[in-house]
């Protein structure tokens, strides 16, 4: 038999997956277990090939696959409450990136799309609902100010009145947040199972508040655009829209695992 | 060649063929029999074994073979029925599917 070295990487690796599987219990341990003895058994296949002992360790790792990969489908153990927390946790920060990229972006995009609109505002009196926007009284008395910039500064975003310059820096943050966690989860604990949250509960946890957020939104931008096309219209839809693209995406992404669990017990049955 | 969707038929062909077998074997018999084309990450073979287990169709023990001990798995009834009934399944579908796109001497005439 040949025992991988204490500090090899085959022990490095299965150090890791030590970690990663924390909170799987049963399930978790018989993966450790076999995946040693897979690993000394290739190892042993790679010496008897001529390899020395370190190249044959990190052949035998490269076949098993990455640490993630391997325990993406050890299923968690039953009633674990610690286990819970951890994916209420990381499903908690994972939601919250999203909600900021889309409060930011929002904003953002409103202020970007509020040149086009007011022009079209102005070239359209509004839709036929205000002549002459550009003319007394709405005319600004401040001369420096031209009619485009004076009826843009008018735009609002949501919440009406709110501070335009932290939008970029909200939708940032919330890239960041996301863009940590995707890199955290490919090298540390974050990836395993136990921190992973349930793609249905976190789908559903998305899809449904955007969702109802989505009809408030775009049901009171579009109630804006008949009344006269008040300033706050232009912010609402986007924020709207923008929370019904989230909602779809989550729903979406509920189908798509629902249907490949479905199709997982078929295949086993 | 990404054998996602098929490994657990693949897993059920393997086992009812070897009658029993620890996973290293299983693994090793699903690269030689398909030359290499199913050479996915090892290690990813052991929970689709444990799932196959939940779902009856496996049964495993401990080994204590030399040098080290192994865990050994073999299909159970149901296993050796769903194995039957995937390939059947299988076997009709690549027959659909070959007879949408044609036969193999068509399109190289093409």
């Amino acid at each position: 038999m040949t025992a991988s070295a204490g500090d090899g990487p085959v022990e490095k690796y299965l150090d890791e997956m030590f970690d990663r599987l924390a909170g799987t219990g049963p399930a978790g341990r018989r993966m450790l277990a076999e995946a040693e003895s897979h690993l000394l058994a290739a190892v042993d296949d790679g010496r008897d090939r001529g390899l020395d002992a370190d190249a044959a360790e990190r052949e035998a790792i490269e076949r098993f696959g990455t640490v993630t990969d391997v325990v993406r489908d050890v299923p968690v153990a039953a009633r674990d409450v610690a286990g819970a927390l951890r994916r209420l946790l990381t499903g908690t920060w994972i939601a919250a990136g999203i909600v900021m990229i889309w409060w930011g972006g929002h904003g953002v995009l409103a202020w970007l799309l509020g040149w086009p609109w007011t022009k079209l505002l102005i070239a359209t009196d509004r839709f036929g609902s205000q002549p002459g926007m550009c003319g007394r009284p709405w005319v600004p008395s401040n001369p420096t100010v031209d009619c485009l910039t004076q009826h843009r500064e008018n735009l609002y975003v949501v919440i009406e009145g709110g501070d335009r310059d932290a939008y970029p820096f909200v939708a940032l943050a919330g890239l960041l947040l996301l863009a940590a966690w995707l890199l955290l989860r490919r090298g540390t604990v974050l990836g395993a199972k136990a921190w992973t949250p349930s793609p249905v509960a976190l789908g559903l946890g998305l899809a449904v508040p955007f969702g109802a957020a989505a009809l408030v939104l775009t049901a009171y931008g579009i109630s804006g655009l008949y009344w006269q096309a008040q300033a706050w219209t232009l912010s609402y839809l986007t924020a709207g829209l923008l929370a019904a693209a989230v909602s779809a995406a989550a729903a979406h992404h509920v189908r798509a695992s629902s249907t490949a669990r479905v199709g997982s017990r078929q295949t086993v049955g | 060649m990404d054998v996602k969707g098929h490994l657990d038929l693949l897993l059920l062909a393997v086992l009812a063929d070897a009658g029993s077998a620890h996973g290293y074997a299983v693994i090793t018999a699903l690269r030689e029999r398909s030359k290499g084309a199913f050479d996915v990450p090892e290690g990813t073979v052991y929970p689709a074994l444990h799932r196959l287990e939940r779902a009856g169709l496996v049964v495993s023990r401990w080994e204590q073979a030399t040098p080290r001990r192994r865990r050994v798995y073999e299909l159970t009834r149901d296993g050796r029925l769903a194995r039957t009934a995937k390939q059947s399944e299988w076997r009709r579908f690549v027959d659909s599917v070959q007879a949408v796109i044609g036969p193999v001497a068509a399109q190289a005439g093409a």
